[in-house]
């Protein structure tokens, strides 16, 4: 499984809890609908941490990095190949 | 005489005309612009039919116009009834109709949704836009725009209100599966709103923090508590809580001196907040309540904020705050002990009850705390019953009549005579300072018809106080998934009540009498020996 894929299903499997975000796009705004909260936010950044193996700084955790699951890709794949 | 919410408004608008009252994301409102168009939303409500008593809704995301809706709703001598925007709409639904809301203010980001809820609810009778942000498509003659604002007078409408009558209606969790409508007065509320000005020291220069939404009652702190001083209120936008280092430099910017919040959002600030880059000079008060805070994460903001107060408020919505406890100014490198809850406010009384009825006097004595005294809200509306379970006669006042409000928190008495939250005696848990009802968890998730059995379960967490666990056994043949499940229970409730974990099982442990063994599922969730 590729990032994006384990981004998004770990998105769709954890955090999403209605149906009708349960077809995310990777644009689809996750902080602005309230599928990312501040409990999201921590739970997301331990699950990349322990299953992709990247560690957020504090400084990386703005919303621009978090707004979609295209950002967050974007972000992991970045400091994957740093 | 200051003897309506809105009097403290009114008075300020005399008092500091020109001050900002509040700002919103660079946008800000004067006492005296704030005033009058209160006044002239008032005037409009009550074109509209409002009449002194009636409940109205306010469905909008925390924004000026919420604000701005809570005072014209006073003013009109309603009573507020604050929605949480995020709520499913058949849970708004349900208030509504439960306490008669014919008059909903909306904004027009949230009309979609405010028409299904509209559709729902039987009760409703017409809504009014509160800003003209979105072009409406299409309008009905139940929909009242808010470009018409202007029309109306700016003088203080007629309001025949009296400090007994209600000021607003909070609904939290229900142990029946659903949520209870809890009536605070205008004495009520101005019990606590007086007491916090005075006793800790609010002034007219400070700057306070709006971090809790309407429909929590730590906002009453933000909103009256500011406008008794005259000092300004800067509401947090709702995605800001996301970001604890946006989170952090917000306060730095906005020149925070008074915050308040549940402590988990300062937890997220001491673990990811770049508090070490922030210039807190500012920042007077830290104030905190709805949970225990972890000592180690007030430990460290302490050490942080090294200039600011820090102060434990505690009391269940049905009293706003009771007791108090200000933060001795370093705590010991060894303490993991919580923060004590403290003493009663001035102007209020605690006391506990052993579970003979017996007053706990002695240091390390149990009880349950009872509270008593003007801040002790009105009862749970069209609740009779519950009504009295927990509001009852003080069985110490042998005399009269006395009203005391059974908290059903367990507490102990310590040697200083401050006391310490030890638990529930009920099935109530918090979770990032919500109060949630174990029971109506349950009950939503047996509506499923795909459900056998379940458990709900509340699992100790260092940074959010708990997280909600759901064990189900469905019935047979059955294949459903977490998350169809989750989108069962988001129907119905808020995302903070949708267990954050679901666990199916072929079958649930049962204690010798043949109730589920929710004790034994805890200790098998959180690892502990004995399962």
């Amino acid at each position: 499984m590729n990032v994006k894929e384990s981004i998004k299903n770990y998105i769709l499997s954890e955090l999403v809890s209605d149906k009708e975000n349960s077809s995310l796009s990777e644009t689809d705004q996750l902080i602005e609908s309230g599928i990312i909260d501040s409990l999201g936010i921590m739970k997301l950044i331990g699950f990349l941490e322990d299953n992709l193996s990247v560690q957020i700084d504090d400084m990386e955790l703005v919303p621009e990095n978090f707004a979609s699951i295209a950002a967050i890709t974007s972000l992991v794949e970045k400091k994957l190949s740093d | 005489m200051y003897y309506l919410l809105q009097h403290l408004l009114i008075s300020s608008a005399k008092q500091y005309p020109d001050k900002i009252a509040l700002t919103y994301e660079g946008v800000s409102m004067s006492y005296s612009e704030l005033d009058t168009l209160t006044n002239q939303l008032a005037h409009m409500l009550q074109e509209q039919g409002v009449q002194r008593g009636d409940r109205v809704g306010i469905y909008i995301n925390k924004s000026i116009p919420s604000i701005v809706s809570i005072y014209a709703i006073l003013k009109s001598g309603a009573v507020y009834v604050p929605l949480d925007p995020q709520a499913p709409p058949s849970r708004i639904s349900y208030i509504i109709d439960n306490c008669e809301i014919k008059c909903l203010l909306t904004s027009t980001e949230k009309i979609k949704v405010a028409r299904i809820v509209a559709s729902l609810a039987s009760s409703l009778q017409q809504i009014v836009l509160t800003d003209n942000k979105h072009e409406i498509a299409e309008t009905s003659e139940n929909i009242h725009q808010w470009r018409s604002i202007e029309a109306y007078k700016s003088d203080l409408p007629d309001n025949k209100s009296i400090s007994d009558d209600l000021a607003y209606i909070i609904y939290t969790s229900g142990s029946t599966g659903n949520p209870k409508g809890v009536m605070i007065s205008h004495s009520n509320s101005l019990t606590f709103v007086n007491w916090a000005a005075t006793y800790l020291s609010i002034k007219s220069d400070d700057v306070f923090s709006s971090h809790a939404p309407l429909h929590f009652d730590l906002s009453i702190f933000d909103i009256f508590v500011t406008a008794k001083v005259g000092g300004t209120v800067v509401l947090v936008p709702e995605t800001m809580s996301v970001f604890p280092s946006r989170l952090s430099s917000w306060i730095e910017k906005n020149k925070i001196s008074v915050w308040y919040s549940v402590p988990s959002i300062l937890s997220m600030m001491v673990t990811h907040g770049q508090l070490e880059l922030r210039d807190f000079s500012s920042l007077r008060k830290v104030i905190f309540a709805g949970e225990v805070f972890p000592v180690k994460y007030l430990r460290r903001l302490m050490e942080v904020i090294g200039k600011a107060e820090f102060v434990n408020l505690y009391g269940p919505t049905e009293t706003n705050v009771i007791t108090y406890h200000v933060v001795s100014s370093s705590i010991p490198e060894n303490q993991t002990k919580p923060m004590p809850i403290g003493k009663s406010c001035e102007s209020m009384e605690v006391f506990a009850l052993t579970s003979s009825g017996k007053l706990v006097i002695q240091p390390g004595q149990e009880g349950e705390l009872m509270a008593r005294g003007t801040c002790v809200a009105q009862g749970y509306w069209g609740d009779e019953k519950k009504t009295e379970e927990v509001f009852s006669d003080n069985p110490l006042q042998r005399f009269f009549k006395d009203r005391m409000y059974r908290t059903g928190d367990l507490v102990i008495l310590g040697e200083d005579g401050t006391y310490e939250y030890k638990g529930r005696l009920d099935h109530m848990f918090k979770s990032r300072g919500y109060r949630i009802e174990i029971g109506e968890i349950e009950s939503v998730i047996y509506g499923h018809s795909a459900i056998k059995e379940a458990a709900v379960i509340a699992i100790p967490d260092d940074l959010i106080t708990n997280r909600i666990m759901a064990i189900i056994v469905t019935t047979e043949d059955v294949n459903l998934t977490a998350l169809e499940l989750r989108s069962f229970c988001s129907e119905k409730l808020p995302k903070y009540m949708v267990p954050e974990t679901i666990e199916f099982k072929d079958c649930l442990p049962k204690t010798s009498t043949g109730k589920i063994d929710k004790t034994l599922l805890l200790k098998t969730a959180t690892g502990e020996p004995g399962n």
